[in-house]
């Protein structure tokens, strides 16, 4: 591991200023610095920040704080009732441990669980090392992405609630040396393209401030549906989260965004687009779903991702809609 | 990062002849073998009886994941936390 300095500023203001790499819970960069696949030379901790709140916007919605835990959102009593899929997403993901340790900032940024990009010595990886190829192309990808790949990275993005604030149509609000701004969720993260390592719109020094979710939508029925090869402490092969609007039998208002199968968190405005106005049956659930994943692009070991992913979003409107 | 912070370890929370009751419970059920997860799993359990979690076998199980026992004492841990938090197993 190489040397690094520490410290803990205790404004935002400072944070930005001290332009290094910031740290809350750990439980990705640490790791990763174990592993020499991050050396940062200036850890600045964001734990002392006065970003730990959650609270209530006059508009009706609400604010989340970046150095809120996990564990802490999942179980906030305005979380489990307005905004249900957040709150099961998170619970869905990591262990307790983890989750009392990670963080809302530091899960909108955490890096692929890609084994090549995890491990220097296991052969290139463009996302680690621009230009070193991508090992898991022709290599084990099991896991990896079908949705948004590109020649040059198919890592999935590994982010449970990333998916549900997709779903949920977050904003992520941000504080850097120009001032501050707010990203739309949908915005925010890059597609891989010819440059894996830029995972996002942020920009040297800039913090995340807090995520806002906008005002709750009133009667619609949330559900997050993960599946993985383990109940629990796994990632997932393929997951849905459905926020959904049913009046009189039919699909009034849905957002479907999907998780372990995108390299990015996967909004499907196409599987949206196929059910408003439709009425709520398996067979309409199955063409949106089929909508969802018609751009995907597979390899050997990882085609079953399609079916098993259209069969997560076609199950996760059924229970949606109820 | 936890510098002036307090750290709870396995030896805070009870002793020989002065038990925690998950300690004791640990014991009662055999909740292990080679001892080596031991005083993570109850440092785990004892942070579970604050956290909430519904009442079930399963609702542990999840509450405990992320502790790996290769002795395969699972079972027994469950029925060790179930005691201690007043569910029979």
């Amino acid at each position: 591991m190489h040397t690094f300095t520490y410290e803990k500023p205790m404004s935002t203001d400072k944070a930005v200023l001290a332009n290094g790499r910031f740290i809350a819970g750990g439980t990705t960069l640490v790791d990763l610095m174990k592993l020499g696949v991050e050396e940062p030379p200036k850890l600045v901790d964001v734990t002392g920040l006065p970003l730990a709140q959650i609270e209530k916007l006059p508009n009706g919605g609400l604010l989340i704080g970046a150095t809120v835990r996990n564990s802490d959102l999942a179980h906030d009593p305005t979380v489990m009732a307005d905004y249900a899929v957040l709150s099961e997403a998170l619970l869905s993901g990591a262990s307790p441990q983890l989750r009392n340790m990670a963080t809302t900032g530091g899960n909108l940024l955490q890096r692929t669980r890609c084994p090549y990009f995890r491990d220097p010595s296991a052969g290139g990886c463009n996302k680690r090392e621009p230009g070193s190829g991508c090992s898991a192309i022709e290599g084990h990808h099991r896991m990896m992405a079908i949705l948004g790949t590109s020649e040059k990275c198919i890592a999935t993005h590994p982010s449970d609630m990333c998916v549900a604030l997709t779903a949920l149509e977050a904003t992520i609000h941000i504080q850097g040396v120009k001032g501050k701004r707010t990203v739309a969720i949908g915005d925010f993260y890059k597609l891989p393209g010819d440059t894996p390592n830029i995972e996002n719109v942020l920009e040297s020094g800039d913090l995340i401030t807090h995520v806002e979710l906008p005002p709750p939508t009133k009667g619609s029925k949330q559900v997050y549906l993960k599946l993985r090869d383990r109940a629990s402490y796994e990632f997932a092969l393929s997951s849905a989260a459905v926020v959904a609007e049913v009046s009189g039998g039919h699909i009034k208002s849905v957002r479907i965004a999907m998780g372990g199968v995108g390299t990015r968190p996967w909004r499907s405005h196409e599987a949206e687009a196929a059910l408003k106005g439709k009425a709520a049956t398996p067979a309409n659930f199955r063409t949106a779903a089929e909508a969802a994943l018609k751009g995907a692009k597979t390899h050997p070991e990882n085609a079953f991702k399609v079916e098993l992913a259209k069969r997560c979003v076609t199950r996760a409107l059924k229970m949606a809609t109820a | 990062m936890t510098a002036g912070k307090e750290v709870t370890t396995i030896e805070g929370i009870g002793q020989p002849g002065n038990l925690h009751p998950m300690q004791a419970a640990f014991v009662e059920h055999d909740g292990y073998q080679c001892g080596y997860c031991t005083s993570g799993q109850i440092m785990s359990a004892v942070a579970l009886l604050k956290e909430p979690i519904g009442p079930s076998d399963e609702d542990v199980q999840h509450g405990m994941a992320g502790n790996i026992c290769r002795c395969g004492a699972y079972p027994n841990i469950v029925a060790a936390v179930q005691q201690v938090r007043g569910h029979s197993a």
